[in-house]
């Protein structure tokens, strides 16, 4: 049989097809580090801070209030309080003067450093339930080390972030952060996923191999217990604190949560929010629910929370949940009078996890007026313009333009990392652990982003919380509006019931 | 049970030392390592499913469940009692095998798809409701992973991957290694009859029941052991590695390892932590992990159902030269060696084995059962198939002693075809057509002989039809009866309610003058009942050899757990039981086909093989269903005469069949049955002249020149 | 005392989905023999597929047709590729293929439409009738309404219809059937197909009212499998009965105070029903014509 020649068009159809699988296929690029293009050395000095000027170093006075001014093209917040002797840019390492601008750094200073690298890992989650508000978490890291890294990095060393998925399931997490901890990786900032980090502390992990973990969303509370570790936002008992004493400042008098009783910070919150309303009103809450997360329907427990509360229900209600979670059981509730049972009469405050969009537009009409809860300063209303707040929104856009920049846990990523970096930099060129340590239990880090933060005693940074509203108009959201208190204080901080 | 048994020492040897080895190659990082232990948990995992789902046809979709037990039994007792490693692997197991015998207890009721959903129930209920309780969960984290005190001398901190990769594996190739023993022993011939064909199984002796419950209890030792190495590599378990599609992920694991195959299962287990380690060194392929169990379970059960397990025989079969010499050599050797160790070993006492075939127990397991008082192993037989009935029998048949006792007159009074090769000692002579056995002293009158079967006045119903009315029979020892009657005369319904198949509304099966009418096909094979099958209940991918193995289960004294420690005792008994079926085949002269694989025999051939199991197993009263059908007439004759000898070797039969012509120039004494009523009985000259029976056959009153049977039915 | 009432209330559309997917489950048992573990899955992607046509500019009007269509076309493709080719072996095994089925199309939602939960378009209004203090949604109810519209429909299609005795006729005696002219794996792939659909709509309705996520909504397959066991895998009837029981336990055990604190105790009670019925209805385990139920 004599063989047909090549159909061109035959192969081109071929082309056409496997291009398209390959396009369909193609999900978000990984979130490795992008290498910056034209990355040169040193920079010359002036306002980008990295040159080892002293008068950088401390910055300009923090002690004014509001919006403060600085630099264009500067990351923002200067690190204020005590400058370290010896760190005037330039340090002494074995005899050997350092700079910190490339070839001058030292080079190999600790583990997972070398003269133009700093190695970077984290778990963070990317499928499974913790995704639904986790899940854009790799963004504000990823933006807040581009940005430093067109800048030519830290004292000449790019940054390099390894970010694995861990589902948030607890024993793969903590596999994920020993195997880091046996790699060339100098230090864990951020770790969004919150339950393999707990694991690795409570394995020791951490603790034993001494690495830097720095930048938390300090949901859960092993995260304020462990010398490695520094959490950067208000903690969920602070958060569920603060929101019971403002509703208790509003003349709530009948309390009640439902919480997620599978992951941690359901339970830690709910207990936190017990033991204060105890303390304040002198009864338990009303109703305490918790239920399991990702069922696909809770008419039982919803019946069961609103007979507790009772007929007119309760004053005030927190919702402990995850996003998908909540809105299956805001669907589970019927109206009742023009209004969804299983919400305050007064108030109704969701935390941190329900500070998304997504999740208030799959919400909708019965979660108007409701009050969500952050440690952050999320770009709504006069805080937009504020300059780091504009930045965080120009960062991370830039990574993903569609990102949803109220949540705020994206924030707190962001945020996270730049506490992180800020602390690399006070560091300086020679970069060890035992320094970054040391720098960050003495540093303070202002920035628009959220209040002052600092780590002492108790390692509760972030201890105050402020509230938005989420306001919709004929039953679909519109937008977040402010909440008119800005930020309160923690009323017991630095307590961690047992749970 | 496989071609390339004879080399596996050699592929198991490289094997160890590439695990003794791997910690220290140098490519080996720390998440490499870290992998190679969630190998050895998934592969234990997949041993267990190996033994029950492979070898015994349970399908478990429940597996997790009985995993999270083990892990959450090993939490308590490390954070409650500080039991260490080893000792809370036994405790896991110890778990894992209660909660697995109860899910048992059901599988014994359900089989086939209602299995695979109580199992997959289970795993449901365990996730949703047991592993959310907190009594269970509270300790879901383990304080201490280590053995011994730091600073003495045996201390393994486990936490160390490394010390845990021996752990692990260590535990691994002794699970593999029992199960290994297991397989090839009477128990695991028992599973492989079980899952074959539970009717034949029972048929033998073999309780059905029993060993059902004994693989999930094995199964679900292993299983929560699996468990065990969980908790203690990660520290920590959470209810989401339980989860119903973990199960199923189990699952996959096993089939794509080959589900019958232990050294498939260990090495899909390593497959899938490659690929779990792959996927997280790569990260542009995080997320496509969870698609590829699935996939390889697809094309395993749709392309390539032997699993990983059929590679090796297929790469010998294109390369297999050169292996096969080296490991040849390699496997001479040590065969060399162990024989001279083996002959400096001092010869064992013999230890007491009780008469064979009395049913007493013997053994660890059974020794321990005798021992229970009596009350307790009442109770125990209260429970279906459990304890039962352990009756006396009549004792088996003494098939070596008979023909021995055969050889004395062999030569002188031999046919003029004269066998060739007769000898002194347990040879056999070859052949049966020269055997002519002298006839036994026996009362002349058939109603002097000691009846062996009696069946009174047995009615049996389905539904509103009645099959079988009040029918009465009476087998007495060393005759052949047949059983005859037109299509639907109740011949398969009576038959079947001397077999145990069915219940009698009415009447009463006595066999060896015991009431056996409620009695269960395996309880009235151990008083002494073979029998044979109409349709052929081999195990068709094993060879001949092995399905009669399987006969010998109950002349076979040794218990369970010597089958796990291959002892002398096991040894010695499994030569006597392979001695046994080259004895029957010699007899049958099925010796050229005993390495063969049922599969690729003949139908003639396996009638043959069918009769021969039931001769194996030292019955004394064989049963025949239908053996000529499918039969031409050249292998009907040999059939015949075959029957003829088995009788004269002491054996009792009872046939049913269609063949009227070969029941009649076979059988002492036969019974006629229509529309399920006695018609007729007596020797076959009576029977075939009676012209009721003829009636009944050609549907009219005889012709003049029709004066019998002749010829109906050929 | 209107407490009381309102739990079995708040149980019908669970009852209603329960209803609608064990129903399914039944046709495809017995025209097959198999139990299609995949049965959610076959739910899951139709009210994936709804949810991005709608998402995508078209009415729910027009998406909830074709998503339905989709759960036909999804049962015959599973039946084609992971069932039929496993007939030789033996029922255990084709369920094992289903189960591989359920695998790759729960992994494939995820890697498509990401694995965190997601709200499903609406496909009745908003609103609700209030009953007493409580009330229920326009959805639930339109769920249990459609659902009975279902069950009506099977019932006429299998009882009155030719096509309907074909697919009963044909697992039973399939060589009996073909004799009779009717060809065996049609009547089956018919059955397959007819569970698709009815899983689809089950899976859309379902999805609209509480939450769209690849594995949750792949699960309501064993609930559901928990109900056509109760009501003996065989009947019609019996799956609507075993449907009921399954959803007003989900309803009711949370009213009953000393089960509540019990996490997961309705489950418990399930499946101890389950084994209870599984195990009085099991057969002796010998019968004459067995054969091994091997892989």
């Amino acid at each position: 049989m004599v063989p047909t020649g090549p159909k061109p068009w035959r192969s081109a159809l071929f082309a056409v097809a496997v291009l398209a699988a390959l396009s369909v296929v193609a999900v978000e690029p990984p979130a490795k580090q992008r290498e910056a293009s034209g990355v040169t050395g040193a920079t010359a000095g002036g306002p980008q801070g990295l040159s080892g000027d002293p008068a950088a170093v401390n910055g300009p006075s923090t002690a004014g209030q509001g919006p403060r001014t600085t630099t264009p093209g500067q990351p923002g917040g200067k690190q204020a309080g005590p400058v370290r002797p010896g760190t005037t840019g330039s340090q002494v390492k074995g005899g050997k003067t350092l700079a910190c601008r490339a070839g001058q750094n030292g080079g190999s200073t600790d583990k997972g450093v070398s003269a133009g690298k700093i190695k970077l890992a984290a778990t963070n989650v990317r499928s499974g339930p913790g995704s639904s508000f986790l899940g854009s978490s790799y963004i504000g890291m990823q933006a807040a080390v581009n940005r430093v890294n067109a800048k030519g990095g830290i004292c000449g060393r790019l940054l390099e972030l390894r970010l694995v998925d861990d589902g948030w399931e607890a024993a793969r997490g903590a596999t994920f952060i020993k195997n880091f901890t046996q790699e060339d990786v100098f230090a864990m900032p951020v770790v969004p996923s919150s339950e393999g980090l707990t694991q690795a502390i409570l394995n020791k992990t951490i603790s034993k191999a001494g690495i830097p973990v720095v930048g938390t969303d300090g949901m859960l509370k092993e995260q304020y217990a462990d010398p490695w570790v520094w959490p950067v936002a208000a903690s969920t008992v602070t958060t569920m604190r603060v929101m019971a004493k403002h509703a208790r400042d509003r003349g709530a008098k009948t309390f009640g949560v439902i919480y997620d009783q599978q992951y941690k910070f359901g339970r830690e919150g709910a207990a936190a929010f017990k033991q204060y309303v105890r303390e304040v009103t002198g009864a338990d809450p009303k109703a305490y629910v918790g239920i399991t997360p990702n069922q696909s329907n809770y008419a039982g427990d919803a019946q069961r929370f609103n007979s507790d509360c009772g007929t007119g229900g309760c004053d005030f209600v927190a919702m402990l949940l995850d996003p998908s979670t909540a809105n299956t059981y805001i669907q589970s509730q019927v109206d009742k009078d023009g209004k969804r049972q299983g919400f305050g009469r007064l108030l109704t405050g969701g935390a941190q996890p329900l500070f998304n969009e997504r999740f208030a537009r799959d919400c909708g009409r019965p979660c108007d007026q409701m009050l969500v809860w952050t440690g952050y300063n999320p770009p709504i209303g006069r805080l937009a313009s504020q300059p780091d707040v504009a930045q965080y929104v120009d960062d991370v856009r830039s990574v993903s333009p569609g990102v949803d920049v109220n949540n705020q846990f994206l924030e707190g990523s962001y945020l996270g990392m730049r506490v992180f970096l800020a602390a690399l930099e006070k560091t300086g060129p020679n970069l060890t652990r035992a320094g970054l340590r040391a720098t960050m239990s003495a540093m303070s880090f202002r920035s628009d982003l959220s209040s002052p933060l600092s780590w002492g005693a108790t390692r509760f940074a972030n201890a105050s919380a402020q509230p938005f509203r989420i306001v919709t108009s004929s039953g679909t959201f519109t937008g977040f509006a402010e909440g008119g208190t800005g930020f309160i204080k923690d009323p017991n901080p630095g307590v961690v019931p047992r749970n | 049970m496989s071609a390339d048994r004879p080399k596996r020492p050699v592929g198991l040897f490289l094997g160890a030392l590439a695990l003794l080895s791997f910690p220290w190659l140098p490519f080996v990082s720390f998440s490499i390592l870290g992998s190679a232990n969630l190998a050895a948990y998934y592969a234990l995992v997949a041993i267990s499913l190996v033994v029950l789902t492979g070898w015994v046809g349970q399908i478990s979709l429940g597996h997790a469940g009985i995993v999270g037990v083990g892990a959450y039994v090993t939490g308590h007792v490390v954070n409650g009692w500080g039991v260490t490693f080893p000792v809370n692997l036994l405790w896991a197991g110890a778990a894992g095998a209660f909660v697995a015998a109860v899910l048992g207890l059901v599988a014994v009721r359900v089989r086939g798809l209602y299995l695979a959903v109580a199992t997959l129930i289970f795993s449901w209920t365990a996730v949703e409701f047991l592993f959310r309780q907190d009594w269970v969960t509270h300790n879901s984290s383990i304080s201490v992973a280590a053995f011994g005190e730091p600073g003495t001398f045996p201390y393994f901190d486990f936490t160390s991957r490394r010390t845990f990769f021996y752990a692990a594996w260590a535990t691994v190739v002794a699970a593999a290694y029992l199960m290994a023993n297991l397989r090839d022993s009477k128990s695991g011939r028992a599973f492989f009859a079980v899952r074959g064909s539970e009717v034949a199984a029972a048929s033998m002796g073999i309780s059905v029941v029993r060993t059902k419950l004994t693989a999930f209890a094995v199964s679900g030792a292993l299983a929560g052991m699996a468990g065990n190495l969980l908790i203690v590599r990660d520290q920590v378990v959470s209810p989401d590695a339980f989860k119903v599609e973990v199960s199923l992920f189990f699952l996959a694991i096993a089939v794509v390892g080959g589900l019958s195959s232990l050294g498939g299962a260990v090495a899909a287990a390593i497959l899938f932590a490659s690929l779990s380690e792959l996927f997280f060194r790569l990260e542009f392929l995080s997320g496509w992990l969870e698609v590829v169990p699935p996939l390889l379970l697809t094309a395993v059960l749709l392309l390539y159902r032997g699993g990983l397990a059929a590679i090796p025989a297929a790469l010998r079969r294109r390369f297999g030269g050169p292996y096969d010499a080296v490991a040849g050599r390699l496997l001479q050797l040590g065969t060399q060696v162990r024989q001279s160790l083996a002959a400096r070993l001092p010869a064992r006492a013999s230890s007491e084995t009780p008469a064979e075939g009395t049913g007493a127990r013997v053994g660890l397991v059974g020794g321990l059962w005798e021992r229970l008082p009596e009350p307790v192993r009442q109770l125990t037989s209260k429970l279906p198939g459990l304890g039962g009935r352990t009756p006396v029998a009549i004792g088996r048949l003494d098939l070596a002693g008979v023909l021995a006792g055969m050889q004395a007159t062999a030569p002188d009074e031999s046919h003029e075809s004269a066998a060739e090769g007769s000898t002194t000692g347990d040879e056999v002579v070859a052949g049966w057509q020269s055997l002519r056995l002298p006839r036994r002293e026996l009362p002349a009158a058939r109603e002097d002989r000691r009846p062996l079967i009696e069946v009174t006045g047995v009615t049996v119903r389905f539904g509103g039809l009645v099959a079988a009315n009040d029918v009465s029979l009476t087998v007495r020892e060393h005759e052949i009866v047949g059983l005859i009657g037109p299509n639907g005369a109740g011949k398969t319904t009576t038959f079947n309610s001397i077999a145990g198949l069915n219940v009698p509304a009415a009447g009463q099966v006595r066999i060896f003058d015991q009431d056996v009418t409620q009695w269960s096909v395996d309880e009235r094979a151990r008083l002494g009942v073979g029998r044979t099958f109409q349709a052929i209940q081999l195990l068709p991918q094993l060879s001949v050899f092995d399905n009669l193995l399987v006969a010998t289960h109950l002349q076979n004294p040794s218990g369970f757990v010597a089958h796990l420690f291959v002892g002398t005792s096991t040894l010695r008994a499994e030569r006597a039981a392979r001695e046994q079926v080259r004895r029957v085949a010699r007899l049958l002269e099925l010796e050229d086909q005993l390495d063969r694989i049922v599969a690729d025999l003949p139908f003639g051939v396996l009638r043959m093989v069918e009769l021969a199991r039931a001769l194996v197993s030292g019955a004394p009263l064989i049963m025949l269903d239908e053996p000529a059908s499918g039969l031409d007439s050249t292998e009907t004759e040999r059939l015949a005469s075959i029957l003829r000898v088995v009788r004269d070797l002491g054996v009792t039969l009872l046939l049913i069949e269609h063949d009227v012509q070969m029941v009649t120039s076979v059988s002492d004494y036969m019974y006629v049955l229509d529309y399920g009523t006695l018609l007729a009985e007596g020797t076959p000259a009576v029977v075939q002249r009676d012209p009721k029976v003829i009636a009944a056959y050609l549907g009219e009153a005889p012709a003049e020149d029709q004066d019998s049977l002749a010829g109906v039915g050929a | 005392m209107s407490q009381l009432l309102i739990f079995p209330l708040l149980s019908l559309p669970l009852i209603g989905a329960y209803a609608i997917f064990s129903l399914g489950l039944v046709v495809i048992y017995r025209a097959s023999k198999v139990l299609n573990l995949a049965h959610g899955a076959m739910a899951m992607i139709p009210a994936y597929l709804v949810m991005t046509m709608v998402e995508a500019g078209l009415p729910m009007l027009l998406a909830f047709p074709f998503g339905v269509l989709s759960g036909g076309l999804l049962g015959y493709g599973i039946e084609r590729v992971f069932v039929r080719p496993l007939r030789t072996v033996s029922p255990t095994a084709q369920t094992v293929g289903t189960v591989a089925a359920l695998g790759l199309l729960v992994a494939l939602a995820g890697k498509i439409w990401g694995t965190g939960g997601r709200a499903a378009p609406k496909v009745f209004p908003e609103g609700q009738f209030t009953v007493g203090s409580s009330g229920i949604t326009y959805g639930s109810l339109g769920l249990f309404a459609v659902m009975l519209v279902v069950a009506a429909g099977l019932y006429l299609l299998l009882q009155r219809t030719g096509v309907g005795l074909a697919m009963r006729g044909a697992a039973d005696n399939p060589r009996a059937a073909s004799l009779m002219g009717v060809d065996p794996q049609l009547a089956t792939s018919a059955a397959w197909v007819l569970g698709g659909l009815t899983a689809a709509i089950a899976g859309v309705l379902l999805a609209s009212i509480t939450v769209l996520d690849p594995v949750v909504l792949s699960l309501q397959a064993v609930p559901a499998l928990v109900a056509a066991l109760i009501g003996g895998l065989g009947s019609l009837p019996g799956a609507l009965i075993g449907a009921a029981i399954v959803g007003a336990t989900q309803g009711l055990v949370p009213a009953i105070s000393a089960l509540q604190r019990v996490e997961g105790s309705a489950q418990l009670l399930l499946a101890i029903l389950a084994m209870g019925v599984m195990a009085s209805r099991g057969e002796r385990y010998i019968s004459s014509d067995v054969r091994g139920g091997a892989l």
